[in-house]
This record gives structure tokens, C-alpha cells and sequence, in this order.
């Protein structure tokens, strides 16, 4: 399996004092950031920081398989249009008050509909990880890549639910005491998301979990030698990955009202994991920078030419040639990996 | 009868525009260490390039040659630019260095040729049906895969039984050996690479008259030719003919046959619905029995 | 001699038409260090790999203190007291060494979920004790990827160490180091005895005659030879299979 660069999130770095304020001053600017878009009469911007937290979710969420576990995915987008499915099914026969399936009855309950999109993620991810960990290397990138692509296929197939089209829904889940339709609202419910998630990663970076699962990505032979078996933490890292993702595309679907197959599309799996190494792939809050750079990048260039993906492309071959250890890692004095 | 052995021949003809691609694929996987994305780049732009020709000048005759030129040069030209400075690099930064080149090539297409797909005649001489008894066939269709197998046939020749394809198969295990005979490693692996892209660019040449040509259509068959190689086993030409075969038949056979049997247990359109969705599941569901039985693959390269 | 701590009866294992292991059968004492010597290719990191339970061998079985492992994972292997180091050092590069050893500690306890175990001052007391134990006392802090090569070596032994293992299996632990290295390492080795049983596989004979009870000779995969340093000195088949070519 690839040794990716992600490094130990408890290195001694030798970084300046200011780093350690820098995730508060993070938070500060996203607190701000709905004010401040209202007050210049961008409200446009809100949309597209709530797109960018979403993605955020992801990012980190891929993450653990790819910076923590060294596991390359390339499938990852499957666990977020499953995510995002899971959402919209069960809103639309919340709306229409017709059980799916005939008796689980649907739900417009925006923490319902979340927790059930985690395990049903969870579940995918278990299967397709359970098949794909039975090989490593290029192997897994392939496979993982292929098993997306089925499940695209089988959304674009399923009739009942929109198929090709996508499955639309009249409004969005409710959380009681919230107006999820006012959107500054729905910014502040998916930064607080984002930050339970980024809580909950941090704590399993730095468990024992995280620790022999950074082992197994450096060496898998080392840790089988002392009694590890790899192949069981590796397909956790994996379930866990996808339940993370599998929230992002159920916020997603959420924020949008909007499901499609489009969200599994391979191109989607692929922009995940550019925001992970882009922004420091083993990092805490390198995935969060990675998926707010892309997209910012992304909606200056589309802004500026309808073919902005003919600049993208060149850009990311360049990131891959000379760009090491992410933005998060920009700063520290520690050496190269 | 007749139409089982149709869809069969349906089958193999997929099949070996399958293998094409999953040969160059996997020789390059085999010898360099590199998973290359932009393969069905390749593939597309020799389709591209063939479908301009065959347009511009109204004979397919000088379509061939363009599609496979344009196709062999570009893939040296991203070996001798890009690929190159992948060989020691993992597997991440070689995902998406080739994950931004498909970006690119593909915003490229669009730029030149635009977002509506390109059709592209059938050349008249081999228009028309054949009488094969039983049931006719296209000659077209006959024609790619007597082109398919002679390729497989020179290919698995050029591998086992020439002073290149000796270099080929010591050059992945033994690349220090293959430089101490004076060979240039660089030159070899730029070689390699032109030869699966050209091999690539002829399926996307033949598969202009067949499907339309248009911008995504290289990802999707790349993902099918992954389906392919883990089903043949990663870096083993010969895996990747029975895993092309294998994936062609299967894939064809399901699309013809399901909603016929199926319709015999339920409604017409839930039939069709549900037949739909498994057979465009199909191939991927053989990948996973064949992960579960022999997760190396039915024919592994070493071993 | 103590009882049998480890077992391996009739072992063989076959790579295509290549017999790496050839019916070999051999024991090691509960606080005895058995070397293996032979030459390159002669099946010994195979051997290793094969008790460990990373290669599975075609034929034969393996106990430890009474108990058949052939049919346990490696990591049971492990839980039951068997530990390796390699030739090469398979260490986490990233890592700084305490947590090398701190990923031994862990692999088989148990810890309150989601706390961090670097920030636990027993259980780093203790991997520091593994450490002093293999010479590298006052290192923990050093990231991997900066220690030397020796360093290296000896960090493995406080990993396997830290495992609590009733047999260590050592591949070649002397590969690689320069003289002052090798001396420590012996040192190591020697105040470990009576601790810990040892497999020892080494081609560095000073340190064999210096460390091993027992010697034992493999030659392309069959065991040709068993017995004190003297006896394996003077026996001819070995003379003429293996230190014969030396000493010429």
C-alpha cells in the first residue's frame, strides 16, 4: 500500500507561536462571513461557504482513510450520493406520508434523515471496502473506482427515484426550533457539523486507533509483526471514512433540496481527494483548507472562463509534480516528507 | 440460437476493443509502476482525430492512419512531459497528475470540437451485412474484431518472441540489468508508452462508426477496462484478453437476455426497469465475485 | 537443557518447483539463544516468515510451549509470545521511536477509547524502559527517519521487545552495522538471555559463537547440522557445505 505523506499530526513541528491561533482565527472570519456577505449585499456568498463547509465534511471525512490510513479511494463520491440518496428518499416519502418500501416510514427530521444517511454509508462502505481491501496498491484505486461507478449506474437506473433526473424535494429537513429555509441558519447548522466532525476526527487522530493506523500506512509489515491485524483497522478507517462522507452528501442533498446521480460521477471522487492533498492530506484542518481553495479556485475560474477546467487541469498536474505536504503544512519549519 | 450466437459475437467484438485498451494499460502498469488515467484520453483523441479526418476529407481510409498518429504522439508527448516524472512518485500524485491531464484533454475537446458528439459514417466498403448462415452480421463489426485479434495475436508475439518485448518483460523486474546492457530505460518506457496509447487510439478509431464520438467518452470506458484488469490481473496481457472477453460477454449478454427472462416473472416495465439496472451493473458484480475468489485475479502476472 | 519453548516439526514449504523448506525440524530451549546459519538462499528469512505466520508452510507443525500455531493468525501468533525483527528494518519512519515502541505497547491493550495515549505518562515510562533496555535510552523523541542505521536495528529489538515475547526470532540483526555497533548490539542480545528465548538467524559468526547454546545449519532449505559451537565446527559435512568456503 502507498505510503502517502501524511505525517504524524503529533510531530514536534517547530512552528511559530501565531500557528497555534490560526484555527480560531478560522473561526472568527466563518462566524463573520454571513454578516459580512449581508452587509455588502452578497447573500450569494453564504450559498456558496455553506457548498464549501459541506464539501469540508467530506474532505475530512476522506481524510482518515487517505492521510491517517494511506488508503487512495477513488470511490469516495459512492458514500456521498448514497449519503445524499438516503436523504432524499426518505424526505420524499416524509413528504408524501408513504412508508418506503412499504414500511419504513420517511422522515423530514433533519437529525433522522442524517444519522440514517451515516449508516447507510457506513454499510456501503463496509461492503466495498470489505471486497476492496482484499487487494492494495493500484488494484484498490481501481476497484474502488469501478464499485462507484456501479453505484452511479444504479441511480441512474432506479426509475422510482428520479433516475438520470435527479429527485428534487419540496423543502428542506427541519430541525425544531430552526428555520432551516433561512439560509444564514442553515450556514451556522453545517459549521457546527463541520466542527463536531473536525472534533470527533481530531480525537480519533490522536487515539490509539489513530496511532496504529498512521503505523500501518508507514509500514504494514512492522505492524503485523507486533500483533496487529492491519486488514481489520485499515477496512474500519475505511467505514469510518464513508460515514463521514456519507454526511457530507446527506447535508448536501439538504442544502440543495436536490439529489442526482451526478453527486457519484467519478470527477466527484476525484475533486475529494484534490481538497485532501491539496490542503495536507494526515492534517486535521488541511482537508477543511484543501475543499475552501478548490471550490474558491473553481468559482474564480468559472467566473472567468466557461473552460476553466482547461486551466484546472495543468494547475493539479502541477500541485501533483511539485506541491508536497498541502497548505496546512505551509509555514512549519519541519522537514520535507 | 441464432440470436445467442449474435450477442456473442456482439460480446467478443466489445471484448477486444476492451482489450486494446486494457493491454496498453496494463503493460504500462507492468513495466513503469504508473496507473495512468489518461489512457481513455488517448482513446479518445485517437476517435477525435479519426472522426475530424473522416469528415474533412470523406475517406476513413485516411481517417485510420490520423487517429493512430494523433493518438501514439500524444501519449509521448504526456510520457516525455509528465508521465515521466511519475515512475518514482506513489500512486497518489500519479492519480491525480492523470485525473488533471483528463481535465484538461477533455476541456481541450470541447474547446476545438464542441459539446455535441461527432458521427461518424460507416465506410461504405464495409457497410452491409455478411451471411453467416444462421443469421447475418455487420461487416463492420466483423472487421473490428478480425482487427482486435490480429492485434492480440502481434501483440502477445512482439512480447514473447522479440528483442523489444525481452527488454519489456526484463525491464519491469530487472531495470538495472536491462541499463546495464546499454539500453536507454527512458527511451524504452517512452516507446511503451506510445505503443499503448496507439493501441488504445485504434479502439477509439474503430469505435467512432459504432457509438458517438464525444467528450467523456474515454472515462467510461477506462473504468470498464479497470473492471478488465482486475478481473484479468493487474500487469498480465494474457489476464487482460480473458478478463476483455470475459467483461464483453458478460456485459453483452445481460443487456440482451435480462429483460427477456426477466419478463417472464414480472410486469413488462418493471421487467425492463429492474433489467436495466442490473445489467449495467453486471460486470462490476462479476469484479466482486472474482475479488471474493481470487482477489489477485483470474490470471495474476507473477505467481 | 530446559524444555522446548518453541517447536517447529517437520516444516516444508514449496515456490514453484524451488523446495525453500525441506522437512526441517528444529527446537529452541526456554532460555537458550539457537542460531541459524547458512548460506544465502538457504530458506532462513522464509523459515522466520513461516513460524510468524506470514508465509504458510505446505507441510509440518509449529508449537509454542506445547501449543500447535499452525493454525492462528499472525497476530494470535503474536498474543501468544512470538516476536521478529527483520533484516531490513521495518520501522515507522514517521514516528519519532517511543511511539514505534508505544504502537508495540498498544497493539494487544486495551485504552480508553478516544484519549490519547501519547499524552499517558505510564505507558511512555514504560516504552522508555524498552528503550534504555536496547541501548537507546534518552532517543524516544528522535523521529525515525533521523536515526541511524544501527539505531534503527536496535529500536526493532525494543519494538519485539515490548510485545512481552517468549521466543524473539531474529533476522540477521548484525546486517549492516559497522564494529562498535555489532559489540553493542551483542551486548544487547547477551543481557537478554535467560529472558527470552532466541532463534537467531545471523551470518555474522563472531556474533554467533559469541551468543548461540546451540547452532543449527541450513543448506538449501534441509537442516545438515545441529549442535554446540565445537561441534558445529568441527562436523565435515558442514565444513565442506558452508564454513569450508570460508575458511578457504
Amino acid at each position: 500500500m502507498d505510503k502517502a505523506r501524511g505525517s504524524d499530526p503529533m510531530k514536534k513541528s517547530g512552528s511559530p507561536r501565531w500557528r497555534g491561533f490560526l484555527p480560531l482565527v478560522g473561526l472568527v472570519l466563518l462566524v463573520a462571513l454571513p454578516f459580512a456577505a449581508q452587509a455588502f449585499g452578497q447573500s450569494a456568498l453564504t450559498s456558496l461557504a455553506t457548498r464549501m463547509l459541506i464539501l469540508a465534511i467530506a474532505a475530512s471525512a476522506l481524510n482518515i482513510a487517505l492521510g491517517l490510513g494511506g488508503l487512495v479511494s477513488f470511490g469516495h463520491a459512492a458514500f456521498y450520493g448514497v449519503g445524499a440518496y438516503a436523504v432524499g428518499i426518505l424526505t420524499t416519502h416524509g413528504a408524501s406520508g408513504m412508508p418506503f418500501l412499504g414500511f419504513v416510514p420517511g422522515s423530514e427530521h433533519l437529525a433522522v434523515n442524517l444519522l440514517v444517511a451515516m449508516s447507510v454509508s457506513g454499510i456501503v462502505a463496509g461492503l466495498i471496502g470489505a471486497l476492496a481491501l482484499r487487494t492494495s496498491g493500484v488494484p484498490f484505486i481501481m476497484i474502488t473506482l469501478a464499485f462507484a461507478q456501479m453505484l452511479f449506474f444504479f441511480f441512474v437506473a432506479l426509475k422510482a427515484y428520479g433516475g438520470d433526473d435527479g429527485l428534487s424535494m419540496r423543502r428542506r429537513n427541519a430541525l425544531p426550533g430552526l428555520n432551516m429555509r433561512d439560509d444564514v441558519t442553515f450556514y451556522f447548522t453545517s459549521l457546527t457539523i463541520l466542527l463536531a466532525w473536525l472534533g470527533v476526527s481530531a480525537r480519533l487522530f490522536h487515539s490509539r486507533f489513530g496511532l496504529l493506523l498512521g503505523g500501518i500506512r508507514q509500514s504494514e509489515r512492522r505492524m503485523q509483526a507486533i500483533g496487529v491485524p492491519t486488514v481489520r483497522y485499515r477496512w474500519l478507517a475505511f467505514v469510518l471514512s464513508g460515514v463521514g462522507t456519507g454526511l457530507a452528501g446527506g447535508l448536501m442533498a439538504v442544502f440543495g433540496r436536490f439529489v442526482s446521480p451526478d453527486m457519484m460521477h467519478w470527477t466527484q471522487s476525484g475533486e475529494l481527494l484534490i481538497m485532501v492533498v491539496l490542503g495536507g492530506a494526515g492534517t486535521i484542518f488541511g482537508p477543511v483548507l484543501g475543499a475552501f481553495a478548490l471550490i474558491g479556485l473553481e468559482t474564480l475560474l468559472a467566473g472567468w472562463t466557461e473552460h476553466w477546467q482547461i486551466i484546472l487541469g495543468p494547475a493539479l498536474v502541477l500541485m501533483a509534480l511539485t506541491f508536497r505536504g498541502g497548505l496546512a503544512r505551509l509555514g512549519r519549519s519541519e522537514q520535507g516528507p | 440460437m441464432a440470436l445467442l450466437l449474435e450477442q456473442m459475437l456482439n460480446g467478443v467484438q466489445l471484448g477486444v476493443m476492451l482489450f486494446l485498451l486494457a493491454a496498453g494499460l496494463t503493460l504500462i502498469f507492468g513495466i513503469m509502476g504508473v496507473i495512468n488515467l489518461a489512457h481513455g484520453s488517448l482513446y479518445m483523441v485517437g476517435a477525435y482525430a479519426a472522426a475530424f479526418v473522416a469528415q474533412a476529407t470523406g475517406s476513413f481510409l485516411l481517417a485510420i492512419p490520423a487517429g493512430l498518429a494523433a493518438a501514439a504522439l500524444v501519449g509521448m508527448t504526456i510520457e516525455f512531459t509528465v508521465v515521466r516524472r511519475l515512475y518514482a512518485r506513489d500512486h497518489l500524485d500519479q492519480v491525480l497528475a492523470t485525473f488533471g491531464l483528463i481535465l484538461f484533454f477533455n476541456q481541450l475537446v470541447v474547446l476545438m470540437f464542441g459539446r455535441q458528439p461527432m458521427f461518424v459514417q460507416i465506410p461504405p466498403a464495409f457497410a452491409g451485412a455478411i451471411d453467416l448462415g444462421l443469421f447475418s452480421y455487420p461487416v463492420y463489426r466483423l472487421c473490428i474484431i478480425a482487427v482486435g485479434l490480429a492485434t492480440a495475436g502481434a501483440l502477445f508475439w512482439l512480447i514473447q518472441r522479440t528483442r523489444l518485448g525481452m527488454l519489456v518483460r526484463a525491464g519491469a523486474t530487472h531495470r538495472d540489468m536491462v541499463q546495464a546492457l546499454g539500453v536507454d530505460v527512458r527511451l524504452l518506457y517512452t516507446v511503451v508508452f506510445g505503443l499503448g496509447a496507439l493501441l488504445a487510439g485504434l479502439a477509439g478509431l474503430m469505435s467512432g462508426p459504432l457509438l458517438s464520438v464525444q467528450v467523456g467518452m474515454g472515462e467510461q470506458i477506462l473504468i470498464l477496462t479497470f473492471v478488465v484488469v482486475v478481473i484479468g490481473g493487474l500487469g498480465s496481457v494474457s489476464g487482460a484478453f480473458a478478463g476483455a472477453l470475459l467483461v464483453g460477454i458478460v456485459d453483452t449478454s445481460l443487456r440482451a437476455f435480462l429483460p427477456g427472462l426477466l419478463r417472464g416473472i414480472m410486469t413488462g416495465s418493471e421487467a425492463d426497469a429492474l433489467a436495466g439496472g442490473i445489467s449495467a451493473m453486471g460486470v462490476y458484480l462479476l469484479m466482486a465475485i472474482v475479488l471474493l475468489v481470487r482477489p489477485k485475479g483470474l490470471f495474476p502476472a507473477h505467481g | 537443557m530446559s524444555p522446548p519453548v518453541l517447536q517447529i516439526e517437520a516444516l516444508s514449504k514449496r515456490f514453484g518447483g524451488l523446495l525453500v523448506t525441506d522437512d526441517v525440524t528444529l527446537d529452541v530451549g526456554a532460555a537458550e539463544i539457537h542460531a541459524l546459519i547458512g548460506p544465502n538462499g538457504a530458506g532462513k528469512s522464509t523459515l522466520i516468515g513461516q513460524v510468524m505466520g506470514e508465509i504458510e508452510p505446505d507441510s509440518g507443525t509449529i508449537l509454542l510451549e506445547g501449543q500447535d500455531l499452525s493454525r492462528l493468525s499472525q497476530a494470535s501468533r503474536v498474543r501468544r509470545g512470538l516476536a521478529r525483527t527483520f533484516q531490513v528494518p521495518e520501522v515507522l519512519g514517521e514516528y519519532g521511536a517511543r511511539d514505534n515502541v508505544l504502537a508495540a505497547l498498544l497493539a494487544h491493550r486495551r485504552t480508553r477509547p478516544l484519549v490519547n495515549p501519547r499524552h499517558d505518562r505510564a505507558l511512555a515510562e514504560e516504552a522508555d524502559g524498552f528503550l534504555l533496555r536496547a541501548g537507546l535510552a534518552g532517543r524516544g523523541d528522535v523521529r525515525v527517519a533521523d536515526l541511524a542505521h544501527g539505531e534503527r536495528k536496535l529500536l526493532e529489538l525494543a519494538v519485539a521487545l515490548a510485545t512481552m515475547p517468549r521466543v524473539l526470532l531474529l533476522d540477521e540483526p548484525m546486517a549492516g552495522l559497522g564494529p562498535g555497533e555489532s559489540a553493542q548490539m551483542i551486548e544487547v542480545l547477551r543481557s537478554l538471555r535467560g529472558e527470552v528465548a532466541m532463534l537467531l538467524v545471523e551470518h555474522d559468526m563472531n556474533a554467533v559463537f559469541a551468543l548461540a547454546d546451540r547452532i543449527s545449519v541450513l543448506v538449501y532449505g534441509r537442516v545438515i547440522a545441529c549442535g554446540s559451537a565445537e561441534d558445529i565446527q568441527r562436523d565435515p559435512v558442514v565444513r565442506s557445505a558452508y564454513l569450508g568456503t570460508e575458511e578457504a
